[in-house]
């Protein structure tokens, strides 16, 4: 699991000075949190082509908005909603649901037939998951627990995140536990055939 | 009171990692510290999830950030289509008037008149009464129309 703070260390002084106009401190900024930007996305769209998309036009926005940032809340918090809101937008203006459609057609197909693909029982696993949390998650869900469980932020951030009330968040993220621990424990039956459900 | 190993596996499956782990005094991550199984299970799980995580770090971007910067650049740089027209809009909207305006003033208002269509004057209504002739005007819910009554 990542750790959250560790990124945002030094970050107030590069938000002035891109703030500012200065280019190189923007680049920075982007560069330290770009990989993040992307990883948000993922979790927002569940598609890696949008997850791409979106990366841009956050960027696109970030450039535009940042002079705005006032600093009342967390550079992060703010950076999430700027990502959130692009991808909201891209997601008006597609027909995602053909999209996902599309790759789950892909990603449904037999993987393991080129002799080249074969993958190790881990690889399958983690692929198996992928899956889970990509299609089976709905999009709050998958956010909510990609930043709680996976990225490591605390309940309450991600509540300031989203706009959302903590025990709205608590509820998204048991119910995006179950499903994926569920996937988890469908490899491992031997541990889990002795309890009395 | 503590928990058994039925109570404890649907509690599992909605834990935070940290009871997963066995770590605090709630009573799942007691029991969590005192059975073997849900131990097991809870390090299963969280390791499942951590294989998730790195999996989804890998799924790395498809453009660079070179790339993305570069292409972030050019779009600043490049105005959307239609933009123009919230930029130039008025501007031109005045200077269509304005050269109306010009016209008019260089050719007269026939010309113009023949191709603007203008609204129609508002007509007062002219009645004529006689001195010996009493009136009563009732008006309408129609501003434009008044009943007159001549008697």
């Amino acid at each position: 699991m990542s750790e959250p703070t560790r990124i945002d260390e030094g970050v107030p002084a590069l938000v002035r000075g891109a703030q500012t106009g200065d280019e190189a401190a923007f680049e920075r900024l982007v560069r330290r949190y770009y990989d993040r930007i992307h990883r948000w996305a993922l979790a927002r769209t569940g598609d890696a082509d949008d997850a791409d998309d979106v990366v841009q036009e956050a960027l696109v926005r970030l450039h535009r908005h940042l002079p705005g940032f006032d600093g009342r809340s967390q550079f992060t918090t703010w950076l999430y909603q700027v990502t959130r809101s692009a991808a909201g937008d891209l997601h008006r203006k597609r027909s995602r649901r053909q999209r996902l459609a599309d790759k789950a057609v892909r990603l449904a197909g037999p993987v393991a037939e080129d002799p080249r693909e074969v993958e190790t029982t881990d690889e399958r696993q983690a692929a198996g998951l992928v899956k889970t949390f990509l299609q089976e998650l709905s999009e709050r869900q998958r956010e909510i627990f990609d930043l709680c469980d996976l990225q490591g932020f605390g309940a309450v951030e991600v509540s300031a995140m989203l706009g959302m009330e903590p025990v709205t968040v608590r509820s998204h993220l048991f119910r995006a536990r179950k499903t994926i621990r569920k996937r988890i424990l469908e490899s491992h039956p031997q541990l889990v055939e002795d309890y009395g459900h | 009171m503590a928990i058994n190993c039925d109570t404890a596996y649907p509690r599992l499956l909605e834990a935070d990692p940290t009871e997963l782990a066995g770590h605090g005094d709630t009573e799942l991550a007691v029991h969590v510290r005192d059975c073997a199984r849900c131990q097991a299970v809870g390090a299963t799980l969280l390791a499942g999830q951590e294989q998730l995580a790195t999996a989804l770090t890998e799924l790395r971007p498809a453009t660079d950030v070179d790339q993305a910067l570069s292409a972030m650049r050019s779009r600043r740089s490049t105005p959307r289509s239609w933009s123009w027209l919230g930029q130039w809009g008025p501007v031109a909207a005045a200077a269509v008037v304005s050269g109306i305006m010009i016209l008019q003033s260089v050719t007269g208002s026939r010309m113009i008149e023949s191709e603007i269509v203008l609204a129609p004057p508002t007509i007062e209504p002219f009645v004529e009464v006689s001195t010996d002739q009493k009136v009563m005007v009732f008006e309408t819910q129609d501003e434009s129309a008044k009943v007159l009554w001549f008697y």
